[in-house]
């Protein structure tokens, strides 16, 4: 935390030198009032009169002082503000360029619910525990040691009766702080899972009003709200206790002030303003050390939340950038050497033994029934994830090899569950190519087939798509991802089950169309359908993570088992062929 | 004219035009400040029990703390030798109003911490209730992490704000009609002079809050929009990855960080 604090180290000094302005004021009030009392009022100097013109005289410089203070108090916040806002700005945006450098594992290992918390919230709560810490602990040991040292001062008796119940004070604070200190990790831990349970309903809400299951969705959300309420009222139960028995202690020891104070008066060791002061100076000892309650709490709190960010900060990518940048120029051969795969933390190979050796410009595709491991086999082309055996290359070189930036310009993809932003549609597409131009975004779109509906809208281009593309259906997503990939000038190209939600005819115009548009990059097509497969060049056939059969569709339709059971379910016994 | 009611309908059919000007933020001021605040009363309303005997505690309480110092002054006052009486029986009795005002204290903080939490509870539990039975249109044309960072940070914000304020609110308005009621008893020209200042703080308070609310209303909707930033990225890290998109939307991020940096500096000036 250091390296932050560091930055703003200036900021913080200025802030602390005002509030020792400020907090001296505070300090000599007391002091000020006493004479008033004693020598203003009580006139014990000059023998029973008052003095007025003392009063006046000192009633105005205790105004001066006050304002004085006031004008500390008001620069110490604007530059603690400065200070603490700062370094949580630094820390926040350090923290999400952290999460857009991890790898999968490390997004699988957190969760997007906690990864928003700790972005977030457990950022602010880091937040305001240093502004508190500069503000708070800096005002209040002040008010507390110096008003310490000036009872002291004032009369000796009274400071050893105050410091005799220091310890009791400082004990019970203490107590409180260890019990509630676990309690602080659980918090940020049950928000998180609010968090989670927010984000997945949030975004899966059309399921769960299809299979109507709100009834079962509020309840589970109410188990962790319950949770997180119990732990809050845990928390607060526990500092509630704290206050009144500092505030006893401290009202014990005014009673026994007082109570000495007036055997000193009577023995004229001491004068009753002295003794009003003494009291004075025990109050601010008491709000001192309640502040210092309060300001504790949020240390703790803050403690916790900084545990949880340093986690983020200090993870590291798990897939580390090769040293190549590849060769200039887009070639387009992949090639799987003996390539076994197993997801971090699965149990059973999701792909064995992938021998496959793919050319320039050839259309492969990629079929099975699911959970065959189609969509993982295309993922380890753009290193999502790193072979468990085996390696993959492209244009030749171990992708291990490659700086990961550089191997995606190489590579475009379309994903099976085509993820659109809130952005215009124009911008969605050019995500693909930052800085295309208009027409070529528009010819992207026609290659895609999605140039007709995109211009049926008003806004055309320009209009915003909704919330993750939402309030599009299925097929008109599908088209703007595609457009998006075929916008990309990447020598391969990868459609994941891009094509399912369109219909035949216009998948059979969107294949031609990318055929005259891209002929010389390497496609790859994933998908579940014959008609989607049979033009392509070669067609791979995996069955539970092994390559059944490759070959063009006639081959596979003449030799291969498999093959021919999908042919018969999805052609039916006539074998009608489309188009 | 025609022409505008046809732009109309076809706002309304194709969902994510509404949308257009603001990416992410949707800044919903209190319309009616008096139904908000109706609203959240209606939470209180519904545990009358609890707060009908958190009121009468703190009555009590405040009651002791406003009387305390009165035999406070009364101690010195026998010390300085200008009031007559036992000095042993005053002290043990302010020491009385003192513990008694502890007591009080102790039990409005349990009060206090039950009943917010039960608020906060309910009111979480009712928004999540709303979004889930609310048509999807809604869910189409509000940021998923807009709305995500409502439910947690504003419903904290109103979490914190009632557990810490509560009993502040409850027992600083007793306490001032309190104090100036034994102020007046006591001597009635301070009383007026303290009044004087009072009121000069009050109208200061006013006027400067207007300018820290504003602030703070935007703090937490730049705080919604970062919500649905990381959301949205994060949840679509994929394409994100898949298009070298890091470093554009670490950039996009890190502009509405500064924002809402600004937007935290910025009215500590007036709070100050």
């Amino acid at each position: 935390m250091w390296n932050y604090i560091k930055r703003y180290l200036p900021y913080a000094i200025l802030a602390a030198l005002f509030m020792v302005g400020e907090v001296s004021m505070d300090l000599v009030q007391p002091g000020i009032m006493r004479r008033i009392v004693d020598d203003g009022v009580l006139g014990l100097e000059t023998g029973g009169t008052g003095n007025l013109e003392l009063i006046l005289t000192l009633g105005l410089q205790m105004i001066g002082l006050v304002l004085f203070g006031g004008l500390c108090g008001s620069l110490n916040n604007a530059f603690t503000h400065m200070s603490s806002q700062n370094i949580g700005n630094k820390m926040r945006k350090d923290a999400f360029c952290r999460i857009m450098s991890f790898s999968f594992p490390q997004l699988d290992r957190f969760g997007t619910g906690s990864l928003v918390t700790r972005v977030t919230n457990d950022i602010t709560q880091v937040q305001n525990f240093m502004s508190l810490f500069v503000r708070g602990l800096i005002r209040t040991s002040m008010l507390t040691f110096g008003s310490m040292y000036c009872m002291f001062r004032l009369n000796r008796e009274f400071g050893l009766i105050v410091l005799c119940a220091f310890p009791l004070v400082t004990g019970c604070i203490v107590l409180c702080l260890w019990k509630a200190n676990p309690l602080f990790p659980q918090l940020q831990r049950q928000l998180d899972d609010i968090n989670a349970i927010m984000q997945e309903d949030v975004s899966g809400i059309r399921i769960i009003k299809a299979c109507v299951r709100e009834g079962y969705e509020k309840a589970r959300f109410g188990k962790s709200n319950d949770a997180l309420v119990g732990t809050q009222l845990r928390m607060l139960v526990i500092f509630a206790f704290m206050n009144p028995a500092a505030n006893t202690l401290m009202y014990a020891v005014v009673a026994v002030l007082l109570y000495a104070g007036s055997f000193q008066v009577a023995a004229g060791g001491t004068t009753p303003g002295d003794v009003m002061a003494a009291v004075t100076y025990t109050t601010q000892l008491l709000n001192g050390v309640l502040m210092l309650v309060m300001i504790f709490q949020n240390i703790a709190r803050g403690m916790a939340s900084w545990k949880r960010v340093k986690e983020l900060l200090d993870s590291e990518p798990e897939l580390k950038d090769g040293p190549s940048g590849g060769s200039a120029g887009q070639w387009g051969e992949v090639e799987f050497r003996d390539v076994s795969f197993t997801y971090p933390g699965g149990s059973h190979p999701v792909l064995e033994h992938i021998d496959l050796s793919v050319h320039r410009g050839e259309t492969v595709a990629i079929m099975g029934a699911t959970g065959c491991g189609k969509t993982t086999l295309v993922n380890l082309i753009l290193r999502f994830y790193d072979v468990t055996a085996g390696a993959v290359l492209v244009n030749g070189v171990d992708v291990r090899d490659y700086r990961q930036r550089d191997l995606r310009e190489k590579v475009a993809v379309t994903l099976q569950k085509a993820e659109l932003f809130t952005v215009p549609i124009g911008e969605n597409i050019a995500w693909g190519k930052p800085g295309a131009s208009a027409e070529e975004i528009t010819a992207a779109a026609q290659t895609a087939q999605a140039d007709s509906f995109i211009i049926s809208t008003p806004d055309g281009y320009d209009t915003v798509v909704a919330e993750r593309g939402m309030s599009l259906s299925g097929g008109q997503r599908q088209r703007l991802s595609i457009a998006r990939a075929v916008v990309k000038p990447a020598g391969i190209l990868i459609f994941d089950d891009s094509t399912s939600a369109l219909d035949l005819k216009t998948e059979a115009e969107l294949y031609a169309a990318l055929r005259e548009a891209r002929p010389e990059a390497t496609k790859f097509i994933v998908a579940q359908r014959i008609a989607s497969v049979r033009q392509a060049d070669r067609i791979v056939v995996l069955e539970h993570g092994r390559i059944a059969a490759v070959g063009t569709h006639q081959e596979l339709l003449a030799g291969c088992g498999a093959y021919q059971d999908i042919y018969r379910s999805q052609m039916g016994e006539e074998g009608e062929e489309i188009a | 004219m025609p022409e505008q009611k046809e732009q109309n309908l076809a706002a309304r059919n194709i969902p994510g035009m509404m949308n257009r000007n603001q990416r992410f933020a949707q800044v919903e001021h209190a319309e009616n400040a008096g139904a908000a605040l109706r609203r959240i009363a209606a939470y209180f309303v519904r545990e009358k029990a609890m707060v009908l005997v958190m009121l009468a505690v703190v009555i009590f309480g405040t009651l002791c703390a406003v009387y305390a110092p009165s035999l406070q002054s009364d101690a010195v006052d026998i010390i300085a030798g200008t009031h007559e009486g036992s000095l042993v029986s005053t002290i043990l009795w302010m020491l009385a109003a003192y513990l008694l005002y502890s007591a009080c204290q102790l039990l409005q903080g349990l009060f206090s911490a039950r009943l917010s939490q039960r608020i906060v509870a309910r009111m979480r539990g009712e928004l999540f209730g709303k979004l889930v039975d609310l048509p999807i249109r809604y869910m189409d044309t509000h940021s998923h992490g807009d709305v995500m960072s409502r439910m947690t940070n504003d419903v904290e914000n109103v979490s914190t704000t009632i557990s810490q304020s509560l009993p502040s609110l409850f027992s600083g308005v007793l306490t001032i009609l309190g104090t100036v009621a034994v102020m007046l008893w006591k001597c009635w020209q301070l009383a007026l002079l303290s009044c004087a200042a009072v009121l000069l703080t009050v109208l200061a308070t006013k006027a400067l809050s207007g300018k820290v609310r504003k602030f703070s209303r935007q703090r937490q909707m730049l705080l919604g929009q970062l919500n649905g930033t990381v959301e949205e990225m994060v949840s679509s890290y994929r394409t994100v990855v898949a298009y070298n998109h890091q470093d554009a939307t670490a950039g996009s991020f890190c502009a509405t960080s500064d924002s809402l940096t600004k937007a935290g500096i910025k009215p500590t000036f007036s709070a100050g």
